[in-house]
């Protein structure tokens, strides 16, 4: 099972506040969780480290993944979230500033339900993060859980 | 064609029968000549018993009348003698004239009347030795019985001898007839062979041995190597003799055409040979040795001297070891070099050599063995290259090749660099600008009613302050990018690329009024999305520059120049000053205030980036408040 809640790794406070400050004002998501980097996302998805008294222990209804990231950066929290059959059908949107094409591939290839690019203009991004919320905890039926592993 | 042997054996046969004439009338002459000769021998032979008859008849009287006038029987001898001869003679007449009938017709005659006589002698000499006696016998002799048949003996034999004497002077006429027509015949006959052996004998000189003295006097010239003696030809002549002379003649033109051939093939090898080694002497580049089977020199170039410093006279005859350094002496090499060219057909390295003066060279050596058409060893072709300058240029290559990749991995790094940096740029420029606008735009939303519309256009202000420099940020990226980005070249239809990003420009701008006219089918070859990006730039400006007109007009089309393709948009915006047309395509360089016209400047600086990585160009006409035309083509 999965818990309506939205894990958001993000490691520039700017940019979290506006995702929630965007998600608010969509009025579909009550609970956004904000992590600063892969490795902190990494133990609170697995419940872990800092996170290991977490309960309930659930997967969010989606990750919302920058790449940039300190520590682990994004596209080794998507390597390492693909390779665990526990998360492994967990829907992961890549929010990120990057354009770069290699960015893209690479985040498909590793498995990205989708790859949206941060636009400059809070209108559009407002936009583009409620459409987001409802799709991803509305219109999607959650994936069946997967195997809890052992974490990391 | 009638040939020389006829002519030749018509000639003698001529000659011959001609011969055969005379012999044979001669022949008949002469025996016709022997015949009447026999017949006057028969004459005389007939005209001597005659006479002696006669003799006989006179000798048989006398003895008689001796014998009667003295009695004396001694005289009776000669009387029987005489008539036994009488008796003879007229045998031998007979068979002497038998072929003769008037002759023997004579002797029929003849030979009782000499009967009767005989008697008459008989009856006389009995009368005598009768007993009357001399007288008695006297009386019948004197009675002259005797005396008449005497004569008519006498008048036959006459008759007869006259007989004979005719035959004789008829016969004698005859012989000399038959004796002068051989004697014509001879002194005729033979002049006129003589002279027709003559004319023969002319004649085949004339024809068969003057012209062959002639043709053979031409051999002879030829033979002795004027060759372009005039062979005498008879028009039209068919015999052996006109065939040997003409084949003669062609014989001479093959000759004479071979041996002009041979003489410009010699003459060619000649003129070849001396261009050869006048261009081996004179080659200065390259050391050309020619090595006996030794090793020793025979022979010397002018490259060689200027490259190995030796002179054709002091190294002639020498070992070609000279030219190696003490160590490659030391170790065989250059025995064993020639050994390799022999058994290889060739041998090639690149080496130290040493000139007279003792320094050392950089050479290419090329050693080929030659051979005779045989297969004889006649020595070695050595070349030699003196490659020091480019073994030194090879060396100073290779040291620019080694800067050169150094320079490339500098190159690699700092490109590295670059993206890193684009990529920083991207994501970390972009985050701030984020924040403000977002921010910005919360202020607008949740304080509006504390702010006076000045402070509210400050916000307003900020926040498109912000969203211009991310379109500027994305650009600059987009410019960077299209440079690198590997290009998928396939079918590209540029007319619903258009008409795809015109309608977009409606949808966004539903308010205004644009007549657009796209070409149909403008099929290209090229890369879709790149494409698309220039057509973007391109009709964007197109719209955005009509802006300002009641109808706007934009056009996408395609005319040929020089049969290339050359496509175009039009627009009836407010054009530019053709002035400033250079500087059209430089990023970021803008013709028109930013208020005017909103734009980063860096449209066109993308569109020209496209069109030349598609091999082609781009350029503009314009006029101040009539429009612009952007014209590109797109390689072949």
């Amino acid at each position: 099972m999965s818990i309506p809640v939205i894990l958001l790794v993000e490691d520039n406070r700017d940019d979290a506040e506006l995702t929630r400050l965007a998600l608010a004002e969509s009025k579909v998501v009550n609970q956004m969780v904000w992590v600063h980097d892969g490795q902190e996302a990494l133990d609170w998805l697995y419940c872990q480290g800092a996170y290991a008294d977490r309960d309930p222990c659930q997967l969010p209804s989606v990750v919302l993944l920058d790449l940039k990231l300190p520590k682990i950066n994004g596209l080794e929290v998507l390597e390492r979230i693909r390779n665990n059959p526990y998360s492994r059908r967990m829907p992961v949107v890549i929010l990120t500033s990057s354009r770069e094409e290699q960015d893209l591939i690479r985040g498909y290839e590793l498995g990205a339900n989708s790859y949206i690019q941060k636009p400059v203009d809070f209108d559009q991004f407002t936009h583009a993060i409620k459409e987001l919320g409802i799709y991803w905890m509305v219109l999607n039926a959650p994936p069946p859980p997967g195997e809890r592993g052992e974490g990391e | 064609m009638r040939s020389v042997g006829v002519k030749i054996a018509g000639s003698f046969g001529i000659a011959l029968i001609l011969l055969m004439l005379i012999g044979i009338l001669s022949y008949v002459n002469i025996r016709k000549l022997n015949a009447n000769t026999q017949w006057v021998i028969h004459t005389h032979l007939v005209i001597e018993n005659l006479e002696s008859l006669l003799a006989r008849l006179v000798d048989a009287e006398n003895a008689q009348r001796g014998y009667i006038i003295t009695g004396d029987s001694s005289y009776l001898a000669p009387y029987h003698a005489a008539i036994a001869q009488i008796d003879q003679h007229m045998q031998v007449l007979r068979r002497l004239t038998h072929d003769n009938p008037r002759q023997q017709q004579r002797l029929d005659q003849i030979t009782p009347l000499i009967q009767r006589r005989l008697v008459f002698f008989a009856q006389g000499i009995n009368r005598r030795q009768s007993s009357g006696g001399f007288r008695a016998a006297q009386a019948f002799i004197a009675a002259g019985y005797g005396q008449s048949v005497t004569n008519d003996i006498r008048a036959l034999v006459a008759a007869m001898e006259g007989e004979e004497q005719r035959l004789l002077e008829q016969r004698n006429r005859e012989a000399q007839s038959s004796s002068r027509a051989t004697l014509f015949t001879i002194v005729v006959g033979i002049p006129i062979a003589f002279v027709l052996l003559g004319l023969l004998a002319f004649a085949i000189t004339r024809s068969i041995a003057v012209p062959l003295a002639r043709l053979s006097g031409a051999t002879e010239q030829i033979a002795a190597g004027k060759l372009a003696v005039d062979i005498p030809v008879e028009a039209g002549r068919r015999d052996e003799i006109g065939t040997l002379q003409q084949n003669f003649q062609k014989m001479q033109q093959r000759v004479l055409e071979r041996t002009a051939a041979l003489e410009e093939s010699n003459e060619a090898l000649r003129q070849s040979e001396e261009r050869f080694r006048l261009m081996i002497e004179s080659v200065k580049d390259y050391a050309i040795i020619l090595l006996d089977p030794e090793g020793r020199i025979t022979s010397w170039n002018a490259g060689a001297e200027r490259i190995k410093g030796y002179r054709a006279e002091e190294i002639l005859g020498k070992p070609f070891e000279v030219f190696y350094t003490p160590e490659a002496i030391a170790a065989g090499r250059p025995q064993a070099e020639l050994r390799q060219a022999l058994a290889e057909g060739r041998f090639e390295e690149e080496g130290w050599r040493v000139r007279k003066d003792g320094s050392r060279f950089w050479a290419n050596v090329i050693i080929t063995p030659l051979y005779t058409e045989e297969g004889a060893l006649l020595g070695f072709v050595k070349v030699t290259r003196d490659i020091s300058e480019r073994r030194r240029a090879e060396e100073q290559l290779q040291a620019l090749n080694a800067d050169l990749l150094q320079r490339t991995a500098a190159l690699e790094a700092s490109n590295k660099e670059l993206e890193d940096f684009s990529y920083s740029v991207a994501h970390d420029l972009r985050s701030p600008l984020r924040s403000l606008d977002g921010f910005s735009r919360y202020l607008l939303e949740h304080t509006i009613a504390h702010l006076n519309a000045q402070e509210q256009d400050y916000l307003q202000r900020m926040r498109a302050a912000a969203q211009r420099m991310a379109r500027l940020i994305d650009d600059l990226l987009n410019l960077a990018r299209i440079g690198r980005t590997a290009m998928r070249m396939e079918p590209v239809n540029m007319s619903d690329l258009a008409a795809e990003i015109l309608a977009r420009l409606h949808r966004r701008d539903p308010q205004r009024r644009v007549v657009t006219e796209i070409a149909p089918d403008l099929l290209v070859q090229g890369d879709h999305s790149l494409l698309r990006i220039a057509l973007e730039h391109l009709l964007d400006n197109a719209w955005k520059f009509t802006s300002t007109r009641e109808e706007a007009r934009i056009t996408l089309g395609m005319l040929r120049l020089d049969d290339t393709a050359v496509y175009f948009v039009r627009d009836n915006g407010v054009g530019f000053d053709m002035a400033y047309s250079d500087k059209l395509f430089t990023p970021f360089q803008r013709l028109h205030a930013e208020e005017e016209f909103p734009g980063t400047g860096i449209g066109l600086a993308l569109a020209q980036r496209i069109i030349q990585r598609h091999g082609g160009r781009i350029w503009a006409e314009a006029e101040v408040g009539h429009g612009a035309t952007f014209y590109f083509t797109l390689g072949a």
